[in-house]
């Protein structure tokens, strides 16, 4: 029953005391969570730590909710706020952590086929082609970034992504045509590659 | 609807996240504008390749270290919480203070206690000088010298001759007192002088002590 009910009940049952539907939830938004803090900071071990954290807030501020707007416009607000407090911390690491997760997952790939699966130009096309696509994403502007994730990766609507964002629907459209225009001049290498 | 307007639109369009409304104008423009059909295309193009980014799964322990410290939240903390004084009793941390607390009190009361000898010491040998100084140098103080104020006395030796009964500090005057402790002090520099110093007996014999 927990399992058909909207995230906007689940919360009020939270707030009311319901421990059942909090686990709900947790398992609803768990890895859209960790994969936009993921996106957003370039790091997946700050990204699970993080979402934790959001996770905890929502918990804490269960007792004030109030249903006034969609339960994933509040979250993803709460996951923004703790991503670029995160991000403005450690600016200088961030980078970095992008270059580590992607050698990270470099030396996974090559332990994979040192099982022995054959090494293939195609596996070795496909890490670099994502290493390209993380950076390109990674080096747009915060709130540029914020816009694509939220839109294309998190699949909010335009309104929700402005209410998250604290803007209008036009400031939105504007954000994410100048970052589209960015990630397909960094990316046209890789796209005119493409088989 | 004109090109500007495509190219702010044609992201959401993509992604399905316009309104009917806007879709309609998009499709109206696409039948009479090429050049914003390969814009289009090209960023259809642009999409597809981010859809090749895959999502990461979250660790197997994930819940259950959300939930350790949800549990945590709820429970009562410090001195409120059932039980603490046996935790507190198990912590080695609370021993190593409690056993550093009892030292330093330890110190510092063994301190002050020596303090505390030593003034008692002090003040002795403070009184011993007065009564010798009162009885044979009369009102005379050490050239050179201010007397505490305690040792300052008003009263004038009426005669020398019947004051002190003995010539030297005995064993009982000295008790307590600190002989190292004498010969530091300035005050009672001439404690040596003093103490050769021969108060009269009840004959009233005096012998002569040497002065600085």
């Amino acid at each position: 029953m927990a399992t058909q009910a909207s995230d906007t009940e689940l919360m009020l049952k939270v707030k009311a005391g319901d421990r059942e539907a909090f686990t709900e939830l947790v398992r609803r938004y768990r890895k859209p969570l960790i994969n936009f803090i993921f996106r957003f900071t370039g790091n997946s071990g700050e990204a699970e730590e993080l979402t934790q954290d959001v996770f905890v807030k929502v918990f804490q501020s269960a007792p004030k909710y109030e249903a006034k707007a969609a339960f994933s416009t509040w979250l993803y607000r709460i996951a923004t706020h703790c991503a670029l407090n995160a991000i403005r911390d450690r600016k200088s690491h961030l980078m970095h952590s992008i270059e580590m997760e992607t050698e990270e997952s470099g030396k996974m790939l090559v332990t994979q086929l040192a099982d022995g699966k054959p090494l293939t130009e195609e596996h070795l096309l496909q890490e670099e082609k994502l290493v390209c696509i993380r950076k390109a994403i990674f080096s747009l502007p915060e709130n540029q970034r914020l816009a694509v994730l939220l839109m294309k990766y998190q699949d909010l609507s335009l309104k929700e992504t402005a209410e998250v964002l604290k803007c209008s629907e036009t400031a939105v459209k504007s954000l994410i045509f100048r970052a589209y225009a960015t990630l397909r001049q960094k990316l046209l290498v890789v796209i005119e590659t493409r088989p | 609807m004109n090109c500007e307007e495509f190219r702010k639109n044609v992201t959401p369009y993509l992604q399905d996240k316009l309104s009917n409304e806007e879709r309609i104008g998009i499709d109206r423009h696409l039948t009479e504008c090429s050049l914003c059909t390969a814009e289009m295309e090209s960023l259809r193009e642009l999409e597809n390749l981010l859809d090749q980014d895959p999502p990461i799964e979250p660790s197997p322990y994930f819940d259950t270290r959300l939930m350790t410290r949800i549990e945590a939240l709820e429970k009562p903390r410090g001195w409120q919480s059932p039980g603490w004084l046996k935790a507190a009793f198990h912590d080695r941390y609370v021993w190593s203070f409690a056993v550093l607390l009892i030292t330093t009190v330890g110190v510092w009361l063994g301190i002050r206690h020596q303090q505390y000898r030593e003034l008692n010491s002090l003040e002795k040998v403070i009184e011993v000088q007065d009564h010798y100084l009162g009885s044979a140098l009369g009102t005379q103080k050490p050239r050179g010298e201010e007397l505490p104020h305690s040792m300052e006395s008003e009263e004038q030796p009426k005669n020398p001759v019947q004051v002190a009964p003995a010539t030297t500090l005995d064993e009982e005057e000295m008790q307590g007192v600190d002989k190292a402790l004498l010969e530091n002090l300035d005050l009672l520099r001439h404690y040596e002088m003093l103490n050769s110093f021969e108060i009269a007996d009840q004959e009233g014999t005096e012998k002569p002590g040497s002065r600085d």
